[in-house]
């Protein structure tokens, strides 16, 4: 391209020496001499070099010169000017970064299809009861199933799930705690995805006499070594001996990082009410979309309400694609912030751009000459843009390098809940999205102030010598404009955060029913193979933890079906029937169920409010006992004594049991949730359970004690493994987690908007003091008392912050509500956080506009008098 | 620049194009007999500013109306002459007519018709 265009300018010159030569031999024909001719041609023919460049423009190319040209002087101009550059561009890569961090966050959670073939097609159910106004996480019936899958014909396939942990164990290696899942063969097809090496589960595999398992790519690689003759081994999976068919492609762990998948088999005696463990998904067929699925199974759901009364008033299913269901918790969050992050970006515009409009006046003679000089007004502000585009390029360029280290930070302080956390990273999308952003940042920044500069009128710029004057009252009131809407953004942010931080505070004070303090909890899950009778198993958890409350440091042990506020375990939804007086549907809310060894309550400190604790003397062999929660006593005993009464849990209705204590309601999800029913049951009346949730309270340290807990659990099974070995402490912060980092995050957030707006107001008032130097020095002269010569800068800068918090507090009014799904305990127009912020917000301002009024004070009027 | 001009027309914008197109309809020339032809042929009136001229070559080469070969001139000298291509034919005809169109309109506004 070079040496082509070096040709065309080469062949250019040659056509206009031509030109000049046969203009000459016409002259010189004519009758004037050789040198008139000469001269005469090179007149009338003008100017050389302007008709080269005209001309060049025609071959395209010199707007690209141009652009180089003024890349040139615009990066000239930032380095004659380090200190401004250097703060814009810092403002600028903060703004950007950030930007680019969170979107990123953004992208790779939401915005990323799921690894899945036609992922759209894919939905969730999500069991609603919305006259009771519950939801239970999504678990269903069989029966329900069932009913689903043989009466719509809007999905390809649904199938359900029940996702488990379960303990592997091999001959030589250590026994190992994973998560797996139990499928039925249709889960492959709905997935979509299917065994790389090998086969997928069949309907043949249910009648089989080998259980039969799919191994997951990574535990194939990590725990056989990616053996290339795995399939056809033997692994023992929970103390089952399983034949492994298949090993799933790399990356797939759908659900909850299931290592292995083994058959769902049927059970024809499922009830309907058993609404747990069993997720259920489905594929849409490419022509059904969601609303047609979810009518039909609106039918049905109508239907089996009135079939089914007792089991199903009030219930439907809600279908959900499986991508919003999987990022429904941090949804809001993430484009919360991604909102804050984009206000924080404007206020930095906006700063930026009040930098480059106080330059452009000190430029006024530099653009006045050129344009005096030839320059059309587009050349003007196409040069001004090119420089405020650079300025957002290099902003973006360090701000990228930020988001880098944002990025990993961010990963690392987010709670681990968080899903799909590992999609998070720079990606083409992301670097779009930043390449989008610079352009817009320096368009939004540039334009005014280009536009401005090549408005000035030339002749008063050069008429006024070699004085920069003052600007007229236009500019600064884009000065001010600009500033009020910093202010208002900031104000905005700052409300956000106060309205976040409150209500982090009130969750963290609630109440969870129990003492987290030094409580070490860890899952124990016992195989059914190796523990065929609950009584071994009762046996099992009361060696335990009899052994465990016997080691030095240990106040108490228990064991529990699970953990509260989500610690671990699987949380049983059942109902109960009181004697003699059946429960109205609308009485039956969903019902937690646990089974607790004797010393849970101790352990946990959930105080017994009336009646008793269960001791070792509950037994199999004793009368049947249980513990109902403070909920149940006050809306079903409401004004009776519940002790002595009896009812019929689900799990064993053939007897009823006899209420022998009332606890109080313990947080079972979240923090946030009322609590539901709950029902206790001692261990050795229903020890059908294998997996369990060890409890110890602890007079120190509680991890100080993991290695004798887990050598008391060895003791008693050299091959049972402990997992999820954590604090209860750590339940309760984890539970907070989200609400924490988005809280933290925000405040951060905002406290940077407040910081560039103080600045943003500073400078404005610094620039105005700066003009009116002149005008001071005189109202001082003049005998104005340095109080008067304050209070007028200072009530100027007010005025710029008050009417920026009114319209803060404005947006704030209407804006806020799309936060409520955050908050906990606190309106989204809180009075006292609207208040408190916005006289903060006023300080501050007021703290910015001091400094420089201040300054003004002390200028001398001598000086800024001789000044001109 | 426009200092020397005050006395002459200003060429419309486009107008230039149809002129060079048309000069150009009885064969090759140069630059420099270009923009002669357009000067003798309008009776001195219409002078053909080089900075116009050179530009609106090279764009209409561009825009493949015309083609230039360099050739010698009567004076043995190496000039880059230009011809008209079969589209620049087609152009010239169309633009013609529009010329035609706008100056018969132009006349009647300007001088309208006896008694109106």
């Amino acid at each position: 391209m070079k040496f082509w265009r070096q040709h065309k300018d080469e062949e250019l010159d040659a056509e206009i020496r031509s030109h000049l030569d046969e203009a000459m031999r016409d002259r010189i024909e004519r009758g004037e001499s050789p040198d008139e001719a000469r001269v005469n041609a090179l007149r009338e023919f003008g100017n050389v070099g302007l008709v080269k460049e005209v001309t060049r423009e025609m071959w395209g190319w010199a707007t690209l010169k141009q652009m180089v040209q003024d890349l040139r002087f615009g990066l000239r101009m930032l380095w004659k000017n380090p200190g401004f550059s250097l703060v814009a561009i810092l403002t600028l890569a903060f703004g950007i970064g950030t930007n680019t961090a969170i979107f990123s966050v953004v992208n790779g959670v939401l915005l990323k299809p799921l690894p899945y073939p036609d992922a759209e097609r894919l939905v969730r159910f999500e069991g609603i009861n919305p006259d009771r106004g519950i939801s239970n996480g999504g678990y269903h019936s069989m029966p329900d199933y069932h009913d689903w899958q043989s009466q719509t014909d809007a999905f390809e396939s649904i199938t359900p799930i029940v996702q488990q942990n379960t303990v592997l164990t091999g001959d030589e290696t250590e026994a190992e705690n994973i998560p797996f899942a139990k499928v039925t063969p249709s889960f492959f097809q709905t997935m979509g995805v299917y065994p790389f090496m090998g086969r997928a589960l069949l309907k043949e595999d249910e009648v089989a006499d080998d259980v039969v398992a799919v191994l997951s790519y990574g535990l194939w690689q990590r725990r056989f070594g990616a053996n290339p003759n795995i399939l056809g081994s033997r692994i023992t999976l929970g103390g089952t001996p399983c034949i492994v068919v298949g090993v799933m492609p790399a990356g797939f762990d759908y659900p909850a990082k299931a290592q292995i998948w083994t058959l769902l088999y049927p059970n024809p005696k499922e009830r309907r009410d058993n609404r747990y463990v069993r997720i259920v998904i489905a594929r849409l067929k490419p022509t059904a979309t969601i609303a047609e699925a979810q009518s039909q199974i609106d039918t049905i759901s109508a239907r089996l309400q009135q079939q089914f009364p007792e089991t199903n008033y009030g219930w439907s299913a809600r279908l959900t694609s499986l991508q919003d269901w999987t990022t429904r918790d941090v949804r809001t969050s993430l484009l919360l912030l991604l909102g804050a992050v984009g206000f924080v970006l404007l206020i930095a515009c906006a700063n930026v751009a009040n930098l480059l409009l106080a330059r452009a006046s000190a430029r006024r003679r530099e653009i006045a000459v050129r344009t005096a000089l030839g320059a059309g007004r587009g050349r003007i502000i196409r040069q001004l843009l090119t420089e405020s585009l650079l300025l957002a390029a290099l902003g973006g360029a360090v701000g990228l390098a930020l988001s880098f280290l944002l990025i990993k930070l961010l990963i690392a302080i987010s709670p681990a809940d968080v899903p799909r956390l590992d999609q998070v990273g720079l990606d083409a999308r992301v670097l779009a999205f930043t390449v989008g952003v610079v352009g817009l940042v320096g368009l939004f920044f540039g334009l005014a102030p280009a536009l401005h500069a090549a408005k000035a009128d030339l002749n008063d710029v050069l008429k006024e010598g070699g004085r920069s004057g003052s600007d007229g009252p236009k500019r600064n009131r884009v000065h001010a404009i600009l500033v009020v809407s910093e202010i208002a953004l900031s104000l905005l942010l700052l409300i956000g955060a106060g309205l976040l931080i409150k209500s982090f505070m009130l969750l963290r004070d609630v109440n969870p029913g129990f003492d987290p303090k030094n409580v070490l909890t860890m899952r124990v899950a016992l195989p059914g193979r190796r523990y065929p009778n609950p009584q071994q198993a009762a046996t099992f958890f009361r060696e335990l933890t009899q052994r465990v409350s016997a080691l030095p440091g240990v106040e108490a042990a228990g064991a529990v079906l699970s953990l509260p506020l989500g610690g671990s375990g699987e949380t049983a939804g059942r109902s109960f029937i009181p004697e003699g007086r059946p429960l109205t549907p609308e009485e039956a809310l969903q019902t937690d169920y646990f089974v607790v060894t004797p010393d849970y309550f101790k352990t946990m400190r959930i105080p017994v409010k009336t009646g008793r604790s269960f001791t070792d003397r509950d037994t199999g062999d004793t009368p049947k006992v249980v513990i109902i929660n403070d909920s149940i006593a006050r809306r079903i005993f409401a004004g009776e004594d519940p002790i002595g009464k009896r009812i019929t849990v689900w799990r064993d209705e053939q007897f009823p049991r006899e209420i022998v204590g009332v606890v109080s309601d313990v947080k079972i999800t979240r923090l946030d949730k009322k609590a539901d029913y709950q029902i206790y049951v001692p261990y050795a009346q229903d020890a059908g359970w294998g997996g369990m949730s060890l409890a110890v309270r602890t007079k120190g340290e509680p991890e100080a004690l993991t290695s004798q807990v887990r050598g008391a659990i060895f003791s008693i099974d050299k091959n049972q493994p402990a997992y999820d070995i954590k604090t209860m402490d750590d339940v309760f912060s984890a539970s907070v987690a989200n609400t924490r980092l988005v809280m933290l995050l925000f405040g951060v957030f905002s406290i940077f908007a407040l910081l560039l707006a103080s600045i943003g107001i500073y400078g404005v008032i610094a620039y105005s003091v700066a003009q009116r130097t002149h005008e001071i020095g005189i109202r001082l002269a003049l005998g104005a008392q340095t109080r008067d010569v304050l209070r007028m800068i200072v009530t100027q800068g007010m005025m710029i912050a008050l009417i920026g918090a009114g319209l803060g507090l404005a947006g704030a009014f209407a804006a806020t509500r799309v936060m409520r799904r955050l908050l906990y305990g606190v309106s989204a127009t809180d009075p006292l956080i609207f208040i408190g912020v916005s006289l903060l917000l006023t300080v501050v301002a007021l703290l910015a506009c001091y400094i420089p009024a201040r300054r003004a004070t002390k200028v001398d009027p001598m000086i800024a008098l001789r000044y001109e | 620049m426009k200092r020397g001009y005050q006395n002459r027309i200003e060429l419309l914008q486009g107008t230039l194009d149809l002129l060079i197109l048309q000069t150009l309809q009885w064969g090759p020339r140069h630059g420099y007999g270009i923009s002669q032809a357009i000067r003798t042929g309008s009776g001195e009136v219409l002078q053909v500013d080089t900075g116009s001229l050179y530009p609106a070559l090279h764009r209409l080469e561009r825009k493949k109306l015309i083609k230039a070969e360099w050739t010698v001139s009567e004076y043995n000298q190496q000039v880059k002459a230009y011809q008209l291509t079969a589209a620049g034919k087609k152009q010239l005809a169309a633009e013609r007519s529009n010329w035609k169109r706008l100056t018969a309109a132009m006349a009647g506004i300007l001088n309208p018709p006896e008694g109106a």
